[in-house]
């Protein structure tokens, strides 16, 4: 007997509507929460392995390497991202609340806000898990257990997302795939793209009052879904 | 006088039909909108919309305004104070009103429609329902709380004069059979002369033909009476058509004072005051009755008479007919540019089919229906196609609008609609032409029901108030169907009235009726007339002669429908003994033993034994009665049948039934050629790119790790 994805929504649709306050807690996880994690992360690998009690040659290149992977994970994790868009834009699939009859334990209000925001993209392919999973591939090089923290993120957003009927199981595998293989190809990549990466982190180093307010500032727009980065992206390239 | 006017309506109301009132001349009418063929009408979500049409007889004329009383009930759930019905008569907003308490209760609402509106074809009223649940700002829009019923008993009264205009050749069947006879019944009477020969005949059956071809749905059966049997009563109440020379037919004489083109000796005289003998046409109003009107067909002699004949028989003619009177002399040679007819080229438009640009305004789930017939005989092949050209409003959310096209209730296709969906104004679907051909039961329509269910629906944003009419979808009439084709096999009664008419040049058509004929029997012939000129796809030859003028050399060409029964139509027996016999009817009384009584009849056609390729229908019955109705049938349901099938037992209130059904009956042996579904449908992109993305990944990371393990990072 074969379960079909709808069915798989349903299913897990039912297990987060089970009971009112974790629906709610997944609509928060999914919403702000899940954009505010990921700085979070990039502080922790950025710092990781600095200490300013041991400055030999070897922390250094270690904090470098980290560093270098911060920049990385963030190019594979935007390019993932704005080509999942894309995607979604090229496809458009309607997403699960579209279609399935889901139950949801929150005021209508609410849902038809978030109806309103999410039903004018399509789910295909998953953006949310094309940009986690980019950057899980990428973080793992600083640390297994970062890169692994990381895609567990990862799981639990996709799942708590296909709860809540914004996307298919189709739509998560298929987001998952697009960046793991972006963040492979930027990892093999890693040497080519030294062009990029060594001049920002030599800045870094030596105009750290400037670079610093402008690393906040992509880390806060990480927070805004990278709306900032994409309109200049968008300006530049006039679309 | 108002409050008098309203004791009036009841008093009418009160004493006189329950559900029909007929008044006669200056005394108002009350029908139920049932009485117009309205069903009850629910509006249904907070936008709900309905609509009636009252179709206006064409010989009325309304000056006084129309009272309807709407009877409705509504959801008990309804808000009485913020819920309000906007009633719209052809376009213009007649009436609103709010909820009476106690709404689930049946309710009565008055309001008037002003004369001015009461114009054309009918009136076409619409209901716009603002129906709510709270006073809530925001509210749901498709609560299934939010119905409201406007029952089929609500009542129209109005106070039709006849109409009172000068008539015009121009409108002559309109004028003749009039339209929309909902509530009364304007009889149309053939005068002819006394013992008519087979050229007033063969005239009758041309303007029958014509009247029926012109007409369409709203003819209604005729009946002939000579001068000497029209009874006052019958020159009062129906319309005339009377046929014959100023010698032959003495009505002529009695309605001298009326003829437009006056009547001298055997002659009439022309607008530049000259005496005529030539064929004339001339329609006027009933001397007998004013709002009656009467055709005169004549001319100086029976040669004349033939040619003023042939006007109902010629398109180009017909159609150049204008003012009160015309000799055919006088009518233009050169050919009236006219639409050209439907299916030339295999391609019939729905304008050319009579239908019209159709609008669907409002949310929800509307069905749109479409009555077409094919062409006789016509059997689709495959690689027909339904085309639709639509519009759509840009504010209609494509995830559940959509347009789903069903023939026969046969579905043929869906296609979404709204803004974003890149389907183009214009989509074809492939007719499933085996479906439509014949049915599982073995049926062959001949009518094509064509059922748009289409589905609008808009993007709500909550509390946002979105005006209904923006969701709107338009169906022109110039979509249309593109049927290559075939035709049915021959002799077989599913086909009639084919090949008597059709779409390629056939042979001559005679209805012979016996020798001497009565005026009932004559009625069957034109009737008959009637009901080919009325399926007839282009112009056919139509002779109605006597059994004593017809033998087997003279009408070897020619396809023949007999009519009469066995002891007065000498040609039947004629007839039978050179046909084959029918399996299981093989003795003297052949096929007569199928008949169960004297209320019953057969149907039989079969190939002409005195012409190749040539048909004969042959009506058998042992009286009057049993002739009349198989002859009802043929009239009422065109084909008779919707079997194959070349034998018809007709008795009185059953189900015709197929008797014999014979081997030479071939359907097209394409029909099965029907390219099969296939098993399992074509999976959606996002499938094979998942698929794709899952495969390469896996491939990546297999090489990667390859290498890895390797240590050739």
């Amino acid at each position: 007997m074969f379960i079909n994805e709808q069915q798989v929504v349903q299913l897990l649709n039912q297990i987060i509507a089970a009971n009112q306050w974790v629906f709610i807690a997944a609509l928060q996880l999914t919403g702000e929460l899940l954009w505010l994690v990921n700085p979070l992360l990039f502080i922790w690998v950025w710092y990781s392995g600095a200490s300013p009690h041991v400055q030999n040659t070897r922390s250094r290149e270690a904090v470098h390497a980290n560093r270098q992977r911060v920049l990385l994970a963030f190019l594979s994790a935007s390019v993932a991202f704005a080509l999942a868009r894309f995607g979604s834009g090229l496809f458009a699939r309607p997403r699960p609340f579209v279609e399935l009859a889901l139950q949801v334990p929150v005021s209508d209000e609410i849902w038809q806000g978030i109806v309103a925001a999410l039903g004018s993209t399509g789910s295909f392919p998953g953006d949310v898990a094309a940009f986690w999973f980019a950057q899980a591939v990428v973080l793992r090089g600083a640390g297994r257990g970062i890169g692994w923290l990381t895609a567990g993120i990862g799981f639990v957003f996709v799942f708590l997302r296909m709860g809540l009927g914004y996307e298919y199981p189709t739509d998560v595998i298929a987001g998952v795939c697009l960046g793991v293989l972006l963040g492979t190809a930027v990892l093999l990549a890693r040497h080519r793209l030294n062009w990029l990466t060594r001049p920002v982190l030599m800045m870094f180093g030596r105009f750290p009052v400037i670079m610093y307010p402008l690393a906040l500032l992509f880390l806060f727009d990480i927070t805004q879904r990278m709306a900032w980065l994409f309109a200049i992206i968008a300006v530049l390239l006039g679309i | 006088m108002k409050r008098q006017f309203l004791i009036l309506l009841i008093f009418v109301i009160l004493f006189t039909h329950p559900q029909l009132t007929r008044a006669q001349s200056s005394e108002p009418l009350t029908a139920t909108f049932a009485d117009f063929g309205n069903n009850e009408i629910t509006l249904r979500g907070m936008f709900g919309y309905g609509s009636a049409w009252i179709p206006l007889q064409s010989n009325w004329h309304i000056n006084q305004p129309m009272q309807v009383t709407l009877r409705y009930i509504a959801s008990p759930l309804l808000h009485p104070f913020r819920t309000t019905v906007t009633v719209l008569a052809n376009g213009q907003e007649v009436a609103s009103f709010r909820l009476a308490e106690n709404s689930s209760l049946e309710q009565t609402q008055t309001f008037t429609i002003p004369p001015n509106l009461l114009r054309g074809d009918g009136v076409s009223l619409q209901f716009n329902g603002f129906l709510r649940l709270t006073d809530a700002e925001c509210e749901e829009t498709n609560n299934p709380g939010q119905w409201l019923t406007i029952l089929d008993s609500s009542t129209i009264t109005f106070l039709p004069e006849p109409v009172t205009n000068m008539p015009d050749l121009a409108e002559l069947d309109r004028e003749i059979v009039v339209r929309n006879q909902v509530l009364g019944n304007v009889p149309v009477i053939f005068v002819l002369p006394d013992a008519p020969d087979q050229n007033v005949l063969t005239v009758a059956g041309k303007i029958a033909a014509r009247l029926g071809r012109e007409s369409g749905s709203h003819l209604m059966p005729f009946a002939v009476e000579t001068a000497d049997s029209l009874t006052m009563t019958q020159r009062e109440s129906a319309n005339l058509v009377v046929i014959g020379t100023p010698a032959t037919q003495p009505l002529i004489a009695e309605m001298a004072a009326a003829l437009p083109a006056r009547l001298v000796q055997d002659g009439f005289v022309t607008a530049d005051n000259r005496l005529s003998h030539d064929g004339v046409i001339q329609l006027f109003a009933s001397p007998w009755n004013s709002g009656r009107r009467v055709l005169l067909v004549s001319g100086g002699d029976e040669d004349a008479l033939m040619q003023a004949g042939e006007v109902f028989a010629d398109d180009e003619a017909f159609q150049a007919l204008h003012g009160r009177y015309q000799f055919v002399r006088e009518l233009p040679e050169t050919a009236v540019v006219t639409p050209p007819p439907p299916w030339q080229n295999n391609i019939a438009t729905f304008a050319q089919l009579g239908d019209r640009d159709r609008t669907i305004e409002g949310t929800g789930i509307f069905e749109e229906y479409y009555f077409f017939r094919r062409p006789p005989g016509w059997i689709f092949d495959n690689g027909s196609r339904l085309t639709l050209h639509i519009a759509t409003s840009p504010a209609l959310r494509p995830q559940d609008s959509y347009i789903a096209a069903f023939i026969n209730d046969i579905h043929i296709g869906t296609v979404r609609v709204g803004e974003g969906v890149e389907t183009g104004d214009v989509v074809s679907f492939d007719l499933p032409v085996a479906l439509i051909n014949e049915t599982a039961s073995g049926a062959r329509p001949q009518t094509l029901v064509l059922r748009l269910v289409v589905a609008s629906f808009m993007a709500e944003t909550l509390c946002e108030q979105t005006h209904p009419q923006a969701a709107w979808i338009r169906v022109y009439a110039d979509s249309f169907f593109e049927v290559p084709h075939v035709y049915m096999g021959l002799p077989d009664l599913a086909a009639f009235p084919y090949p008597f008419v059709s779409d390629k040049p056939e042979a001559p058509v005679s209805l012979v009726v016996p020798p001497a004929p009565t005026v009932a029997e004559i009625a069957q012939a034109l009737n008959l007339a009637a009901v080919l000129g009325r399926y007839a796809p282009a112009e056919f030859e139509l002779v109605v002669e006597t059994a004593d003028t017809v033998t087997p050399t003279s009408h070897s060409q020619h396809h023949l429908i007999i009519l009469g029964t066995r002891n007065r139509q000498p040609l039947i027996d004629e007839l039978l003994t050179e046909l084959s016999d029918v399996p299981g009817f093989q003795e003297d009384d052949g096929l007569y033993q199928a008949l169960t009584g004297d209320n019953t009849a057969v149907l039989r056609e079969a190939p002409s034994p005195w012409g190749n390729d040539r048909v004969i229908l042959l009506v058998l019955a042992r009286t009057e009665n049993g002739a009349q109705l198989a002859l009802d049938l043929l009239y009422n349901r065109t084909p008779p049948t919707e079997h194959p099938g070349s034998v018809l037992l007709v008795e009185d209130g059953l189900r015709a039934q197929i008797l014999y059904r014979s081997v030479e009956i071939s359907p097209s042996p394409r029909m099965n050629e029907v390219a099969r579904e296939p098993v399992v449908s074509p999976p959606p992109p996002w499938v094979v790119i998942t698929g794709v993305l899952v495969l390469t990944t896996l491939i990546v990371l297999g090489i990667v790790y390859w290498y890895t393990r390797r240590g050739l990072e």
